[in-house]
């Protein structure tokens, strides 16, 4: 009921901020409403179980992505003066936006959603029970919702419950470390490669 | 502080529930007492950060009045300790003026916003065992986080104000935020490698003898400042710079660009920007304390304790636990010292020039930190099974090294320095600090 209430809230900050992004008369304004769209994503997360991912969302998006822009901003247009910004191209942006909101909806559409799956073990007072009822440890503080159950093949080939709490660091880290080893690999060295560019073009 | 002593043993959940069974009825029991928690420790924060921000500003004018050979205020009540009630009515009945131009919204809303940031990341400080707000699994990233939003209200204050000064302040102290925020980062990392957990009550847990699982990370339960000295010194420079403290408070010298982002405030409005940078400095003094102080751990390890137990002819195990049992005054105490060396930056230090702070950001704290990391990470795990005695060994090897590339890195700069001085017969960088950071 509560949680409800909750996301409604903050379904409404969100989208409202993001319609008076597009709205707003001045471009730092515009970027200030889109920060408050992020916060509202970053509060989704949050209710979501994933604080860590509420918190990375408020410290990438808000703390940096933001200033990046505001930054752009100051640098590229009259700041102080006032400038509505919609030009002649606003047919075919609209064109693209409602493009890309028709492919994101197909694909959650069609998409299969893991929490819908049977193996959802319930979660009460922050103890995680298996499917007969016994509470399962954890390392983490975290007092999700709901957790995933995962069936894990063990060295001598037993398979024992194991369970994923989904948005919590140490699963974080296990499925970065394992399934996701090699676009982990890939990000760091494109982030590696965007550091030395920036570096370069600053010495000049 | 010592309220949160009473608040622990008046305001515990047995007491809250008993009286709360007789209002609420028995379904919604739990959430009622979950909530009135959540109300008493919210209101015990800003209780805390409230007074502790009254009587900062009267200690740190009085510290750095006697480091600066001054009085400091000694009108206003015994030792001048009413001055800043009589500062709180000045403030409050002072005329409230918007420039004309000033975008109104923008410009009031960025007075209001840039208290949360700084009192919302309390929520994660341990105060004692057990006694914390909201003990999260990413307690340490939640504050960080947090504290980098305080970029948004600065710049809607200085471009809100529709004023050059305010607008050159604000993106000075943006570009400072963002910048030191990277050393920061870093420096907490290492110890939070060591510690295995991003949770607050969990990191002092991991430096010393309390707690469920103390040295269940392998290593002696000591202050993490022992193993990681170095990360402590970038931790303190970078957080002073983050919070805008001198000798990092470019973004508003007065000789320069008259008050930066808070120019064009007056009365109450400005107030709150006083009252933000106190909230800060509070904040992350008491962060400091829980990452590398140990937090609510007593200050002398176990086996002192013992022996002074020993001498005194008295039980050492009750002694050991009254000095667990006052976890809140270690807190205050470390929490209070570390408010203390701000203020002490404060009174000796000159400010630096925006350039200058840049380039101690980038050239230095950054390149050293990452060292640290790399270091942190590569000895921790090797020594992570051995005796403590290996453990701080190759932890004290390991800073003495570092400590020598840092020296070595700051004379290379320096040279070098000097090396375009003299080709280019002119200061080597520019005179803004925006063009710098401007490419």
């Amino acid at each position: 009921m509560i949680e409800v209430a909750v996301f409604l809230f903050l379904a409404t900050v969100t989208l409202a901020s993001a319609s008076a992004v597009v709205l707003a008369r001045t471009v730092v304004v515009s970027a200030l409403w889109l920060i408050l769209s992020f916060l509202g994503v970053a509060g989704l997360y949050a209710l979501m179980g994933a604080s860590f991912l509420a918190a990375t969302q408020i410290l990438i998006y808000v703390g940096a992505i933001s200033v990046l822009l505001l930054f752009a901003i100051m640098l590229t247009h009259d700041v102080m003066g006032e400038e509505r910004p919609m030009n002649r191209q606003w047919p075919l942006a609209s064109m693209a936006a409602l493009g890309l909101f028709v492919i994101v909806g197909i694909v959650m559409y069609r998409a299969d959603w893991p929490l819908t799956d049977a193996g959802i073990l319930p979660v009460d007072g922050g103890i995680i029970s298996d499917s007969s009822g016994a509470p399962i440890p954890r390392a983490d503080a975290d007092a999700p919702a709901f957790a995933i159950a995962e069936d894990v093949v063990g060295a001598d080939g037993e398979i024992t419950a194991a369970v994923r709490i989904p948005g919590s660091i140490a699963s974080i880290g296990r499925s970065l470390m394992t399934e996701h080893l090699l676009a982990f690999e890939v990000i760091s060295i494109v982030l590696l490669v965007a550091l030395m560019g920036a570096i370069v073009i600053a010495r000049d | 502080m010592i309220l949160s002593f009473f608040l622990q043993s008046v305001f515990s959940r047995p007491w809250v529930t008993d009286l709360l069974s007789h209002i609420v009825p028995e379904a919604q029991l739990g959430v009622a007492v979950e909530v009135t928690m959540s109300v008493l420790k919210a209101t015990l924060i800003i209780l805390i950060i409230q007074v502790g921000m009254l009587w900062g500003t009267w200690l740190e004018r009085k510290f750095v009045g006697r480091i600066q050979d001054r009085l400091g205020p000694n009108r206003v009540g015994i030792f001048g300790l009413a001055q800043p009630l009589a500062d709180m009515v000045k403030i409050l009945t002072k005329e409230d003026t918007t420039p004309t131009a000033a975008h109104r919204w923008v410009y009031n809303l960025g007075a209001l916003l840039i208290v949360p940031p700084a009192i919302l990341g309390f929520a994660v400080v341990a105060l004692d065992q057990g006694l914390i707000a909201a003990d999260l699994s990413v307690g340490i990233l939640y504050f960080i986080a947090i504290a980098s939003t305080a970029v948004v209200p600065i710049f809607m204050a200085g471009w809100g104000s529709r004023n050059k000064y305010a607008l050159l302040g604000a993106m000075r102290a943006v570009a400072q935020i963002v910048s030191y925020e990277i050393p920061q980062v870093l420096s907490v990392v290492g110890v939070l490698l060591l510690a295995g957990t991003l949770s607050m009550q969990g990191l002092a847990y991991a430096q010393g003898p309390l707690g469920p699982d103390a040295g269940a990370a392998g290593f002696p339960g000591v202050w993490f400042i022992f193993l990681q000295p170095i990360a402590f010194v970038i931790f303190v420079l970078a957080t002073t710079a983050e919070i805008e403290r001198t000798p990092f408070d470019v973004p508003e010298a007065e000789s320069e660009i008259i008050a930066g982002y808070h120019t064009e405030y007056a009365g109450i409005k400005f107030g709150m920007f006083y009252l933000a940078l106190y909230f800060a400095t509070i904040s992350s003094a008491a962060v400091a304390a829980v990452l590398f102080l140990g937090g609510w751990q007593p200050p002398l390890p176990t086996e002192l304790v013992d022996w002074l137990a020993v001498r005194a002819g008295a039980d050492a195990g009750e002694l050991r636990a009254t000095l667990g049992s006052l976890g809140w005054l270690w807190m205050s105490l470390k929490t209070l010292m570390m408010v203390l060396v701000f203020m002490w930056f404060r009174g000796t230090l000159p400010r630096l020039r925006a350039d200058q702070l840049m380039a101690f950001s980038w050239k230095i704290l950054v390149p050293i930190s990452l060292l640290n990391l790399l270091a942190a990470g590569l000895v921790g795990k090797l020594v992570y099974t051995q005796t403590p005695i290996v453990v701080f060994g190759a932890f004290a090897l390991t800073n003495v090294i570092l400590l020598g590339v840092l020296f070595g890195l700051i004379d290379w700069w320096n040279r070098r320095d000097s090396a375009q001085q003299i080709r280019f017969e002119q200061p080597a960088s520019g005179p803004s600090m925006s063009a710098g950071s401007a490419r």
